[in-house]
């Protein structure tokens, strides 16, 4: 780790205003776009941004420098939006399994140039809840399936067949956005014809 | 996992949004507010804890203060006679209880006649039933004095069925002989007139 983020958690561990501030500055940008993949609005990222940044700071003693900072703040973010979810669980309509048709399509059909960072949170934010959440922290975050059913609190084989289903949801997502972002080949001749005239 | 996949991840990892406007001072006001409340908690569950203390100590002390000096003197009327007949036809069978009474009814008939003609009927006090089982005050008039009371047996006794001295009308009275604060429970026996 850096010695001048080293030094700058030490300031913080005092409770020192202007290095809390600091620290705010430079890793909220980063924290703020977990929150956001994780709750897919504004209102609930910047609720589980404020809980978070006040966790990270009054347990900042128990972070050793051992570790990766970056990686003990983005946890404790994933954490904060894992009980956010489960505090309105009840408000969340998940999308019936039914409703989802798997194609046989790979990923590797897609250029990874193809979408942007910004496309690509849009695609996830469609997935239903449930399956971004596994998705997100299997393929981004990198757990493993049997960490991710204890900090969710589902079956392991519940994680495994919820990555599988939001890997095909996303294809179609994938898909479509990639259909929409062509022009149509009817619409394309008529506009050409247009020009010409 | 898929080469894209990991692209994904790589991207999504190292991406950056804004937060909006304002969140800092949020974040600062509930680190201040979360500090000020768990101090607040802290202390609150101390002087809580000292407070209810003091306040059970004072609802005792207020209790026991204001408790009279002497247990409170319940006229103890034609007790003894109650609980004579009350406790014998309770002891009785069933079947029996009825016959018993009136046994002890005829047997004091004679009794009866000689006293209606020597004095005028007294104030029944069974007939006065204590309200609950709160404690009394001691009273400077009529329950310091003994009243008298006819005999039992000049009475018919109503009220009892089935062997039983009416089992819903049982009253709690505190009796001057008991220890302060010991209450007894008695059977009531509803003693009519002919």
């Amino acid at each position: 780790m850096e010695a001048e983020l080293l030094e700058l958690i030490r300031i913080c561990k005092t409770g020192n205003r202007r290095g809390q501030t600091r620290l705010y500055e430079r890793f909220t940008p980063m924290l703020y776009a977990v929150a956001l993949r994780y709750t897919n609005t504004q209102v609930d990222a910047t609720d589980v941004l404020q809980e978070a940044w006040v966790k990270i700071f009054r347990h900042l003693d128990s972070f050793t420098e051992h570790n990766s900072f970056e990686g003990w703040m983005r946890r404790i973010v994933i954490n904060t939006a894992i009980t956010h979810y489960r505090r309105n669980l009840k408000h969340v309509h998940h999308a019936d399994i039914d409703e989802v048709h798997a194609t046989p399509a790979d990923f590797a059909a897609f250029k990874e140039s193809d979408f942007t960072a910004e496309e690509l949170m849009q695609a996830i934010a469609e997935l239903p809840k449930g399956y971004g959440m596994v998705f997100q922290m299997y393929i981004i975050e990198g757990y493993k399936h049997k960490e991710i059913a204890e900090m969710l609190g589902i079956d392991l084989n519940t994680s495994k067949s919820q990555l599988s289903r939001a890997r095909r949801y996303l294809q179609e997502v994938l898909e479509r956005m990639s259909r929409r972002a062509q022009p149509l080949p009817m619409a394309a001749e008529e506009t050409k014809k247009k020009t010409i005239q | 996992m898929s080469g894209f996949e990991k692209h994904m991840a790589d991207v999504l990892r190292s991406h950056e949004v804004a937060p909006p406007a304002g969140l800092d001072a949020q974040v600062f006001a509930a680190l201040d507010g979360a500090g000020a409340s768990a101090g607040r908690s802290l202390v609150g569950r101390r002087l809580g804890g000292a407070g209810l203390g003091a306040l059970l100590l004072v609802s005792f002390g207020w209790y026991f203060g204001t408790m009279p000096a002497e247990a409170p003197v319940v006229p103890a009327v034609a007790e003894s006679a109650v609980s004579a007949v009350s406790e014998e036809v309770l002891a009785t069978p069933e079947s029996a209880a009825e016959a018993v009474v009136l046994d002890r009814m005829n047997s004091a008939a004679p009794a009866e006649a000689q006293a209606e003609n020597a004095a005028p009927e007294p104030a029944v006090a069974l007939a006065a039933k204590p309200t609950g089982v709160r404690r009394t005050e001691p009273s400077t008039s009529s329950a310091a004095q003994p009243v008298a009371v006819a005999p039992l047996e000049q009475r018919s006794v109503a009220g009892i069925e089935d062997g039983k001295a009416n089992g819903s009308d049982k009253m709690l009275m505190e009796t001057p002989e008991e220890p302060e604060g010991v209450w007894r429970m008695k059977a009531r026996v509803n003693v009519k007139e002919d």
